[in-house]
Order: structure tokens, then sequence, then C-alpha cells
């Protein structure tokens, strides 16, 4: 991704990472927005974001592809945003639990094609807030910000196989979700007065 | 999947950064890279390095090398630009502060637009460096034509962007262009308060006034307003009353007291504008975006008023952006030349009994009747027609002064006012009101004073 001491493939320093803020900060302020559902913390993580890479620049480091890396320093800021909040989420739960996730080889493009064609993308924008953030990232990362399986393996450092399994997990729970917000909207229509 | 991916991806679309989040964002990291410079080897790296010649070689330890060389970049990145940056033309470090400080800040800034808004500041600069050469009396004819070609300059390189601009951003181009405008007509204004023509400094500022009006005479044409939309004028607006108030709250230290007020009064009058503008918009379009440009330019000239000590020390910011006041102000102004008008015709009444002359006196009879009917018209017209209503009592007030002007009247200690003219509100006042308005209709006001 980086090398230090690398020349400049055009322009020089200042202007290549003016260039990745005015390309790349709307698209990692919507990310870290859906992620941690605070608008005002998230445009800080982005501009913590910019600054820890600034400071990564100067100190002799060349970066070579800016989102790659821009979403990379966003991941682990948004982590240690979640270590701060200490929430009791069911990420912790399954660090308790030694749930394994890299378990299901069978998982294809297809079952999860086949899976997301059940769901209702509008619904789900307004409810994935309520996934669990590992479910919460993949997703995001893959049907929002349109990363690819190994950029995905690369940024969370996690094989592609497990990015696959918690994508179709995600999916599964946000179906699960939706279906339970129906359900009680439902409830809540015949309900007698 | 595809239709789940769509959904979904258009949904979050719609989370983004607002214009002024983006430029606040951007302005917080520029500002970190300006106190955290690149070093100069990385400066440097795409330099081709330079093949020394075979020469005498001294052996110096490598420590004190890197020490020495650490210290003086040191001095290099932070405290030359430092110390330029209150230089003036003739002073050594005046490139550095020229072609150093302000060409990397200039490289720092990527759109038209803000380039516009640079080469304005550069501009701003560099009149306001040949204001202090002209006060100190160093503005030599070589250092003149030097200010003279750097404005000059800056003005061309902003009007380039300007038509730059123009191609990618037609709205764009028009807010620079406005800006630009009502920055010169600050810095205009500030060099004709200062105009001491007479002296050798004044003529360079009279050439400099001249070019200046000359040039908002080209970029202050109304042509590209029609590009302009309502809600690009009140989205930029926003960003720059917010940026205001930020200036207002960093001079806070160095302002005066009524300073502030006066500035937090006028950025008031701004919003209020917004807001009517904004209100009326639907309605009335084109009042609307009038309203939204008189706006935009008040907040530039408030901005350069915060911003440019020359054209606060230079300019009442009355001069600048008069107060606009509000209907209650209004009001209450309405209500207390009301009280004065009511205690001057009490002094009239009183002192009326004992004027001898007889064509003053049928001058004040005559006059009566008409201010009057001005107060009936002003009463009847406040609520609806405000400024029908302070034109009526400004004439009613005039005609009573040039009673007063006639003979030599009781002064108001020494009249009891009638209890309905004390009041301070608007209203008929009793002892007017006897008199016939039937007899002011066939009488001018003119006839009457002379």
């Amino acid at each position: 991704m980086s090398s230090p001491h690398e020349t400049n493939p055009s322009g020089s320093h200042e202007e290549r990472f003016l260039k990745a803020f005015e390309e790349y900060s709307d698209a990692l302020f919507r990310h870290a927005t859906l992620r941690i559902s605070d608008r005002e913390r998230a445009i800080d993580l982005v501009h913590d974001t910019y600054t820890k890479v600034w400071t990564y620049i100067r100190s002799g480091h060349d970066i070579e592809n800016f989102r790659p890396f821009l979403y990379k320093v966003l991941n682990n800021l948004i982590i240690d945003e979640y270590r701060k909040q200490k929430e009791s989420s069911l990420d912790a739960l399954f660090e308790r639990d030694g749930v394994d996730e890299g378990s299901f080889p069978e998982l294809s493009e297809s079952t999860v094609e086949a899976l997301a064609a059940t769901i209702d993308g509008k619904q789900a924008f307004g409810l994935i807030s309520r996934l669990p953030d590992v479910y919460r990232e993949v997703l995001i990362m893959r049907f929002v910000d349109g990363l690819g399986p190994r950029e995905m393996s690369t940024l969370i450092e996690e094989s592609e196989n497990v990015i696959s399994v918690r994508i179709h997990r995600g999916l599964k729970l946000l179906r699960d979700i939706i279906e339970g917000e129906i359900t009680a909207r439902e409830n809540n229509r015949i309900k007698p007065k | 999947m595809k239709r789940f991916s769509e959904q979904l991806k258009k949904k979050s679309d719609s989370v983004i950064l607002s214009v002024s989040e983006k430029r606040a964002l951007e302005a917080r990291i520029v500002s970190f890279m300006e106190y955290h410079p690149l070093p100069v080897t990385l400066k440097r790296s795409t330099v081709k390095r330079m093949v020394t010649e075979p020469g005498i070689f001294v052996a110096l330890s490598s420590r004190y090398v890197k020490a020495f060389a650490g210290a003086f970049a040191l001095i290099l990145i932070v405290g030359v630009p430092a110390l330029a940056e209150n230089t003036v033309p003739g002073d050594i470090l005046y490139p550095v502060k020229v072609q150093v400080t302000e060409e990397i800040r200039s490289s720092l800034n990527r759109g038209s637009y803000e380039k516009v808004v640079w080469e304005t500041t550069r501009l701003e600069r560099r009149l306001s460096e040949a204001r202090q050469l002209a006060e100190a009396g160093l503005l030599t004819p070589e250092v003149e034509a030097g200010v003279v070609k750097a404005v000059q300059t800056h003005k061309d390189a902003a009007e380039q962007q300007i038509a730059s601009l123009r191609t990618t951003d037609a709205e764009g181009a028009t807010l620079a262009q406005m800006t630009f405008a009502a920055v010169l007509d600050v810095q205009s204004a500030v060099l004709k308060a200062n105009d001491t023509a007479s002296t050798t400094e004044g003529m360079s500022m009279v050439a400099l006034t001249q070019m200046l009006d000359a040039g908002r005479g080209k970029v202050g044409t109304a042509d590209n307003l029609d590009v302009l939309t309502i809600d690009r004028l009140k989205a930029q607006l926003e960003i720059e009353t917010t940026r205001s108030y930020e200036l207002l709250k960093n001079i806070s230290p160095v302002a005066t007291e009524k300073e502030q007020k006066d500035i937090e009064r006028r950025l008031g009058d701004v919003s209020h504008k917004m807001e009517k503008a904004l209100a009326e918009s639907n309605q009335n379009p084109v009042a609307a975006k009038e309203n939204l440009i008189t706006a935009w330019s008040d907040v530039q000239k408030l901005i350069s008023f915060m911003t440019d000590i020359d054209v606060r020390a230079s300019l009442a910011i009355e001069t600048l952006v008069p107060v606009v006041l509000t209907d209650a102000e209004r009001r209450n102004i309405l209500d207390q030349t009301y009280a004065l008008i009511t205690s001057n015709l009490a002094r009239i009444t009183t002192g009326l009994e004992g004027i001898t002359d007889e064509g003053i006196t049928e001058k004040i009879n005559l006059t009566l009747p008409l201010i009057s009917e001005l107060l009936v018209n002003a009463s009847s017209t406040l609520e609806t027609d405000l400024s029908g209503a302070e034109t009526a009592i400004a004439e009613a007030n005039a005609l009573t002064e040039s009673i007063l002007g006639l003979s030599d009247f009781p002064s108001s200690s020494e009249v009891i006012v009638a209890e309905p003219a004390a009041s301070t509100t608007l209203s008929l006042p009793e002892a007017v009101a006897t008199s016939t308005v039937s007899e002011a209709a066939t009488t001018t006001k003119t006839e009457v004073i002379e």
C-alpha cells in the first residue's frame, strides 16, 4: 500500500493529498456516519483520518493509492471509537463466547445474492444501525462503498471467507430485523383500542 | 441483490457533507497542513539532485551537521515566513512574503472560487502596505509603481479566475464576482477617506482609487446575476455569515465593545434580510434575490471591516454598512418624533395668543390644519404603510419646525402639554384635531411656509 521515500507518481504531496480530500471525503463521511450514527462525530473522524494520513506523509512515506489507505485509517478510528464507548454489543458477546465465524466454506456470492434479493434496501438503510458493527461494517463496505472482497479483506485483516460469512450473516440478521419491524407494526395496527 | 444494493446505495448517497460542513472540514485540514508543513527534504524530493563538483572537503561531525541543518531548516520553514508576514515593499524579507508564503498559499487553493478569494485578499494586502508606506512618507515613485503593478496583477488574476470559473460553475463565478466587487468598493472607499490629493502620497492613492473604480465598473455589471439561484445564494450566505461570526469572535480582544456591538447588529440585519428574502422567495423571487444580493455585499464588507485594521481605522461602519432599522425601531422613532411634534404644537398654541403680526398668525392658522391632516394620515397608515407614515410624520415635523422659526414661542418647560398629546403613541392630538382639516386641504405647504 505504501512505502517510505518512494517517488511521487505525479504532482506534489500537497496537491495529491488535497485531491484525495476532494475525491474521498464524502464517501468516508458517509461510511463513518452509517457506522457510528453520529453526524458530528463522523466529521471529526474524517478530519482525524486526513490529519493522520498527512502526518504519515510528513514522516517520509508516499501513498500510491489513497482510497484503501484512508479507509484503513478511518476503520481503525471507528474501532477505537467503539472501544471508547465500551458498548455491550453483540460484538462483545461474540468475543466472549468465542463464536467461530469462518466455518461456512460453502457460502458463495450466489447465496449472498439470493439472500439480498429478499431484502428491501430502503428499509435496510433505516435499520442498518441496529446491526452489530462487525456486520454493519462489511455491509456498508460492500453495498455502500462498493469495495470488493479482497479490498475488504485487507482493510479488516480477515480472510475473504470470513468476510463472506459476515456479509451473509449481516444480511440475514438485517432481514430478521426488518421482518420483526413489520410484524410489530402489524400487531400495533390490529390491536384493539 | 442488484435491487437491494441499488436501493441501499441510493439512500446512502443522501448522507453527504453539506457545502458548509465540507468547507469547514477542508479549512481545518488545510490549517493542520499549514501548521505541520512537509519537511524540506520531502519538498525537495521531486527536485533533481545537484551533482557536486570535487573541492575542498572539511570533515565535520555528522551530529553537528544534523543539528545545524535542523536548526537552519526550522528557521527557514517557520521563522522566516513569520518574520516576513509584516513586511512592506522595500524590506529585505518582503519577496519571501509575496513570492514564497503567498505563492504556497495560492497553491493550496485548488478551486477557482478559493483562488479568487485569495487573489482578492492579496490585493487588499498590497493596498494596506501602500497605505502604511504613505502614512510613513516612504512611498517613493519606484515603490509606488511596484504597488500599482502588484494591485493590477492581483486584480487581473482574480478576473481571470472568475472567467475560468464561469466555464465550470457560473453561479460560483457570479458569487466570486460579487465578493470581488464588494472588496473593491471597500478599498476604494478607504482610499477616498484617506484622500490627500495635495501631497505626493495622495497622488498615488488617487491613481490606485481610479484603478479600483475602473475594476469595480468592470465586475459590477449584473449581466450574470440571472444564473444565480436563490438556493445557492442562501447556502453560500450561510457559510459567509458563519465565518463572519467566527471572525467577530476572533477580533473581540482587539475591537472595542462598541465596534463589536455595531458589527453584531449589522450581522443581525443580514440575517433579517435573509429571512425576509426566503419568506418572499415564492411570491416575489426577484425581490428575494435582490435582498440576498444586498445581504451578500453587506457580509463581504463586514468581513473586510473585521479583517482589515486600516478599514476599521479609516471608515465608520455606518458608512460601509448602514443599519437597517426593524419595523419596531421605526415605529419607536415615529413615536418619539410624534411626541416632539405634539410638544411643539403645544408651544405654538400657547405662543399664538401673544403674536401680534397678523401675517404670521394667518400662516400659522393655515399650517396647523395641514399638520393635523399629516398626523391623521400617519395614524391611519401606521399599520399598513410604515414608509408612508414616516413620510407624513417627517413632513409634519418639518412644518412644525418651520412655524417655530417664524416667531419666539415659549419653551417646552413653560408649556403644559395636554394629556393626550403627552402620550408617546402615535394618535391624533386634541389640540390639532379641533382645527378644520377641510381648510388645510385647500392650502399647499409651500404657500404656508412662504
